[in-house]
């Protein structure tokens, strides 16, 4: 009975004594003690299932986050992260003195790669172009694919906007070195529009809004141009 | 597969049990009375077997009539050993043996046809199907 009360409150370890001379009584403990034996197994069976399945879930999760917060083709984060890390960094500025940048990178012609070269080294282009972006940038600073073409970078930190124009036509340069594309190596140029934070905006779709502008400008200059926000209507 | 052993060594004696092959085919197991078989009985007796039979597949008559009771890890053992025996009798005799065959046979689900028996003729006449 001692063994049961046992097994009520899940100690299914507990065993009754089972004597040399087999008979009833000794049936009953020795099946109380077999069931106890099963009790025990089958509850570590579903608790190593269910911590085997919440192990499982763990990564899917940590999967369906990473998918749902980055660029699938270039593993970049998606305009969704980069919001986000925008916003947080805009809500710091009262905290940090310090400018941050915000700059829209548009392909050149990246049509025209496509169409002739094929979809297939399009999206080549397109991920070797994220690891140049983010082995040019500084720690500190992020990169996102906005769309298609377009990917935004923040410059976390910058004393200037001249000088958030200088490292955006380093990347700009870096960005022009030849890519494999099929067959041949082929360079291409991007234009930039820059916009340098915290002044003048008060949110994060203000300040992409603001650098899409002067990319815009940028494109109208001809390509390869970089342009800051602050500067357009001025030339 | 390795070869049996010939007739004149074909008995092999543990301090738990005793097993041979019959001349009609049949392994015999004897455990020694009030018994608790553990995993480690499980594995000699399965040892022994595989001896007596150079590993090919045989009836076994188990009599385990006042035997002691076995633990989970020897009836999943000897549950799982379908490939050293074609079928098994188990000649039960006490309460205890009873419920030990009984659970062995409901529970552990062992992969070789097993029945419980009161006698040896009947369990013997049972694995003689069994036999080449």
């Amino acid at each position: 009975m001692g063994t049961i009360q046992e097994f009520a409150v899940l100690r299914f370890d507990a065993r009754a004594e089972v004597s040399p001379r087999g008979d009833i009584v000794d049936a009953v403990a020795a099946g109380v003690n077999f069931l106890g034996e099963e009790l025990e197994a089958s509850y570590s069976e579903i608790e190593r299932k269910v911590a085997d399945r919440t192990a499982e879930l763990d990564v899917m999760t940590h999967e369906l986050t990473r998918r749902t917060l980055h660029d699938e083709l270039t593993g970049l984060p998606n305009r969704t992260l980069f919001w986000d890390r925008l916003s947080h960094r805009m809500s710091l500025a009262d905290r940090r003195h310090s400018c941050f940048a915000v700059i829209l990178v548009d392909i050149d012609k990246f049509k025209e790669t496509n169409d002739t070269l094929g979809h297939a080294v399009g999206d080549e282009l397109l991920i070797d172009v994220a690891m140049r972006i983010r082995s040019v940038l500084r720690v500190g600073d992020s990169s996102a694919r906005m769309s298609g073409d377009e990917f935004l970078v923040l410059l976390d930190d910058v004393g200037s906007p001249e000088a958030a124009l200088v490292l955006a036509s380093r990347l700009n340069a870096a960005l022009r070195e030849p890519y494999e594309m099929g067959p041949d190596r082929r360079s291409i140029t991007t234009s930039m529009g820059v916009a340098v934070g915290p002044e003048g905006f008060a949110e994060a779709d203000a300040m992409v809004a603001a650098a899409d502008a002067a990319m815009y400008e940028a494109k109208q200059r001809g390509p390869g141009q970089c342009v800051l926000y602050s500067e357009i209507g001025r030339n | 597969m390795g070869r049996p052993m010939d007739n004149e060594s074909a008995e092999i004696i543990n301090p738990k049990f005793k097993m041979w092959l019959r001349p009609d085919g049949i392994v015999q197991l004897v455990w020694v009375p009030a018994t608790v078989m553990s995993f480690e009985d499980a594995i000699a007796a399965i040892d022994a077997m595989a001896k007596l039979t150079g590993g090919q597949r045989c009836p076994l008559l188990v009599d385990a009539h006042d035997a002691g009771p076995q633990d989970r890890s020897a009836r999943s053992e000897f549950a799982r050993r379908g490939d050293l025996v074609s079928a098994v009798a188990i000649l039960a005799g006490t309460p205890l043996s009873r419920l030990v065959g009984s659970f062995f046979i409901a529970v552990s689900k062992p992969m070789a046809p097993t029945r419980l028996f009161d006698d040896e003729s009947s369990a013997l006449t049972w694995l003689t199907k069994f036999t080449k």
